[in-house]
């Protein structure tokens, strides 16, 4: 079925043969409502706790920091939107919020929703490598920030950003922290108490766990104030209602517990893999890579092509023989084809931003799976550029200078 | 992303690329902004075209576009040419909508072509 | 093995409903965002479970917009729709489940004033009282839920929305319950927007959908993306998706024979209980869901008698189940009149496809054994033994 050599884990991941045996357990066998009291529903129940534990234990919190739901974006929404309203009815008026540009959609677009509401917003540029400046994230605080978003790993250029720095100043200042982990969950270690953060986004589908199902850590102590964005029967401590299903939860669990187990040794893995993959495709002329290449989570490179069309490259490459499932850009704005803002941001040029590729390893990639992808690409950039009444002459023009 | 076959098989292995020898006319079109570069070159011979070749910068549909005008030139008398106009071009590619400027920039290569003569060097 | 009485708080997932999602778990399992060969086969399974989930409430395909399940559909509904009107007044039935309600409440904090509808003591919209909070003006929005998830009771749903445009008020419906048990059509229900499940209907939990037609002007509740265009942002979850698919095409197909097969076993349960002393079946003399069985034993508390026949595998909901076992008296036959005692008593029957005639035979021997005191139970609430 999946025929196409799968370099999109940033955008997805296949789920693990033990995630999904977890699942198909659930699925066949227990059914009930995790909210009900008779016996089937206090099973389901008992089965949600476990998976809450291995989740926490992820992440170093505890169990009933943890609350589930549909994905990153929700909890990305319930985050912002619910620390927002908490402020809000607090204070009788909007606030101030400190993101930054190259953050996920599903962060921009709820505060782009708060912003319409009267939130001021300061938008965080970052540095060509993609990381954001602290010091001048300090200077842009004031009396009623309520809060600051910051990724941890950017889904585009895998730049890892400075958190304990980013969460002394949010602690320092009384400021609450969230922070989107939808791209490090499981990659990278992560302890909730030693980063400082007071609520932390997780998705199960980005680390070979099942769609359809996140979680937000809440901190307790100090207690980190939000306010529910979906309500209805008072769920997860009131922060988020809805029937659970336990099938995604216990296979998000399993999908923890995965990680956790191999870290180490998995992330060595793939970054050996993305080492070399990057390695033979830099042996082609214009090639830039996009992003601090040190402060880089294992398994994204991000390549801009200059001398080829984006949606020429991205055809190319993801169709014929021994096609590629890669993106171009960020996955999730790819139904528009519009050139990356994250790489606008680093400061490529709508060309070169187009002009990109991200190719992301994961737990099921392979050497043969690096050595496909570079000679497909070296491949089909050459043919494209021989291809170009453009590429000659700009080549020449290079050689001469 | 997804082309019609005419427009996919065309990207994938052109059967005209290049900037073939001799060349007798040759003509370049360009969106604005450049961001889609079309340039043909015919070779003539009794007023017919020999040969067709296309070089392109710019999505499928404009590789693909450059690769259908070199078919369709080939072996035609060089007073037809001027029939061929942006509308057969976008239905026989079934162009999208969007790409509608592919067949324009193909009208548009062709015209300069035809008034502009190249010199052959001597062999 | 357990007896299952509980299918309006849940369905087990059908069979094919499983083999249909296996696929999309196992081998297409790319992000339906991609532009890759593995992300189209992904989203050309989207679109198709989307024409299944349209057909079962005889909408088109554009008007099927995928959520994370029934209360985020709700959410999205009161709340999205809420958010592009100036605040003014929301009528919200008195019966509608707290996944409409507490939405509705969250409103006031912005500016929106919401009033309850009342209803009969068969449990039905009171629709005189329903014109006059219209006439008195003002109303934006309208929610009434299609089918009780407690007393099963069926509402008037084109009466009612018609009745709301009149007054120019959207009209929303919660048709978790509804659908899937009862011949459904959107466009003639008259509702703005409808909310709809799939683990009601023997599809996977974790996915519902709102429909609702693309012109209308509401707001995304998660944003995040252009996922469902724009209007809810995050991955879709395939597998879900395509599983909701399924189990609305087996909905559709299979209607008339759940339909007869669950209402035969309501009936001789309904039969079965008029033997037992002093047991209380509400909302008789209302159109109810042909599945749904609500009733109360004199002498024990909901929350205790649940727990009593839990003793003997048969499960079953004290009034709605929902966030924790709750022991408030049921909000629903509290809004029919009854006293709170009663209300504290009720426990629900809600019959499944799957459910026999045997097992409703078990479930009257025990609670006819129960009643004659041979199984004791002690009950949680000294209040209703006093009474």
């Amino acid at each position: 079925m999946m025929q196409a050599i799968y370099l999109d884990n940033a955008a997805t991941t296949a789920l693990a043969p033990a995630v999904l045996s977890a699942m198909q357990t659930q699925l066949e066998k227990c059914y009930a409502n995790p909210a009900s009291t008779h016996g089937p529903g206090r099973n389901a129940a008992q089965v949600v706790a476990q998976a809450r534990t291995q989740v926490a234990n992820l992440i170093q919190a505890r169990p009933e920091e943890i609350v589930w739901t549909s994905g990153a974006t929700e909890a990305n929404n319930l985050a912002i939107k619910g620390v927002a309203d908490f402020h809000h009815r607090q204070q009788r008026k909007p606030g101030h919020i400190i993101t930054a540009r190259t953050e996920h959609k599903a962060v921009i677009d709820p505060v782009r929703d708060l912003e319409s509401r009267g939130w001021r917003v300061t938008w965080l540029n970052v540095d060509a490598g993609g990381r954001i400046d602290v010091p001048a994230l300090a200077q842009v605080l004031t009396h009623d920030t309520a809060l600051i978003s910051v990724m941890h790993v950017n889904n585009e250029i895998g730049v890892i950003q400075d958190i304990s720095a980013i969460a002394r100043l949010a602690r320092e200042n009384d400021i609450t922290l969230h922070v989107d982990a939808a791209q490090s969950l499981g990659k990278l270690p992560i302890d909730v108490d030693a980063l400082g953060v007071d609520l932390l986004s997780m998705s199960a589908h980005k680390l070979h766990g099942p769609k359809g199902v996140g979680a937000l850590y809440v901190r307790q102590r100090p207690k980190a104030r939000l306010l529910a964005q979906i309500q209805g029967g008072g769920h997860e401590q009131g922060l988020r209602s809805g029937t659970l299903a336990p099938h995604q939860i216990v296979g998000f669990a399993a999908a923890c517990t995965l990680a956790g187990s191999d870290m180490a040794e998995e992330q060595g893995r793939i970054a050996t893999l993305r080492n070399d993959l990057w390695g033979k495709l830099k042996t082609l002329p214009g090639l830039i890579r996009n992003g601090n290449g040190e402060k880089t989570v294992a398994g994204i490179l991000n390549i801009s092509v200059e001398g080829v069309d984006g949606e020429a490259l991205l055809a190319a490459v993801t169709g014929g023989e021994q096609a590629l499932a890669v993106s171009s850009g960020s996955a999730c704005s790819a139904a528009r084809a519009e050139s990356s803002y994250v790489l606008r941001a680093l400061g490529r040029t709508p060309e070169l931003a187009g002009a990109s590729l991200r190719l992301s390893l994961g737990r099921f990639s392979t050497q043969a799976d690096v050595d496909i992808a570079a000679d497909k690409i070296s491949w089909e950039v050459n043919r494209l550029r021989a291809l170009s009444p453009l590429w000659e002459v700009s080549s020449k023009m290079q050689a001469a200078s | 992303m997804i082309y019609s076959n005419q427009i996919e098989t065309r990207f994938r292995n052109p059967g005209y690329p290049g900037a073939a020898q001799p060349i007798d006319l040759t003509g370049r079109a360009e969106t604005p902004g450049s961001a889609a570069v079309l340039q043909l070159y015919l070779q003539i011979e009794n007023g017919r075209v020999m040969r067709a070749s296309f070089q392109a910068f710019g999505c499928p549909a404009c590789i693909a576009a450059g690769d259908w005008a070199c078919e369709w030139l080939t072996g035609r008398k060089l007073v037809q040419i001027n029939t061929l106009n942006a509308t057969q071009i976008e239905s026989a590619l079934e162009l999208a909508p969007a790409k509608r400027h592919v067949a324009l920039l193909v009208e548009d290569a062709l015209a300069n072509a035809l008034t502009n003569t190249v010199t052959r060097n001597p062999p | 093995m357990s007896i299952y009485f509980d299918n309006n708080a849940t369905t087990k997932l059908d069979e094919p409903v499983l083999d249909a999602m296996l696929p999309y778990l196992r081998e297409t399992y790319a992000n339906a965002a991609s532009l890759h060969k593995p992300g189209r086969a992904a989203r050309a399974a989207i679109d198709s479970a989307r024409e299944q989930v349209a057909a079962l409430v005889n909408a088109h395909p554009s008007q099927v917009l995928f959520t994370g399940g029934g209360t985020e559909a709700n959410n999205m509904a009161l709340k999205g729709l809420a958010a592009r009107l100036k605040p003014g007044r929301i009528l919200v039935s008195a019966i509608e489940h707290p996944a409409v309600l507490e939405p509705g409440a969250a409103l006031t904090r912005s500016g929106w004033q919401v009033e309850q509808i009342p209803v009969d003591a068969q449990g039905r919209l009171n629709l005189q009282a329903y014109a006059r909070l219209l006439e008195k003006g003002d109303v934006r929005i309208v929610a009434c839920m299609y089918a009780n998830n407690e007393t099963g009771v069926i509402q008037d749903i084109p009466a009612i929305s018609a009745l709301a445009r009149e007054h120019g008020a959207l009209m929303h419906c919660d048709a978790v319950q509804a659908a899937g048990k009862l011949p459904m059509h959107y466009r003639q229900s008259g509702a703005h927007t409808m909310s709809l499940s799939a683990h009601k209907i023997y599809g996977p939990k974790g996915v519902g959908a709102l429909i609702l037609d693309k012109g209308l002007d509401i707001d995304a509740l998660l944003h995040g993306g252009s996922h469902e265009h724009g209007l809810r942002g995050g991955t879709e979850n395939t597998a879900a998706i395509v599983g909701f698919g399924k189990a609305a095409e087996l909905a559709v197909q299979q209607l008339e024979k759940r339909r007869a097969h669950t209402r035969e076993l309501r009936d001789h349960l309904q039969t079965g209980l008029r033997a037992i002393n002093g047991i209380q079946v509400f909302a008789t003399e209302a159109e109810r869901l042909p599945n749904t069985l609500q009733f109360s034993v004199p002498g024990f508390d909901g929350e205790s008698l649940v727990m009593s026949l839990d003793r003997y595998y048969i499960a079953v909901s004290p009034g709605s189940a929902c966030a924790s076992g709750s022991v408030e008296p049921s909000h629903v036959l509290l809004a029919m009149g009854l006293p709170a005692d009663i209300a504290k008593g009720a426990i629900r029957v809600s019959l499944g496809k799957d459910n026999s005639q045997d097992e409703v035979n078990q479930l009257l021997t025990v609670l006819a054994q129960l009643t004659q005191g041979g199984a004791p139970m002690p009950s949680i609430n000294p209040g209703v033994l006093a009474g």
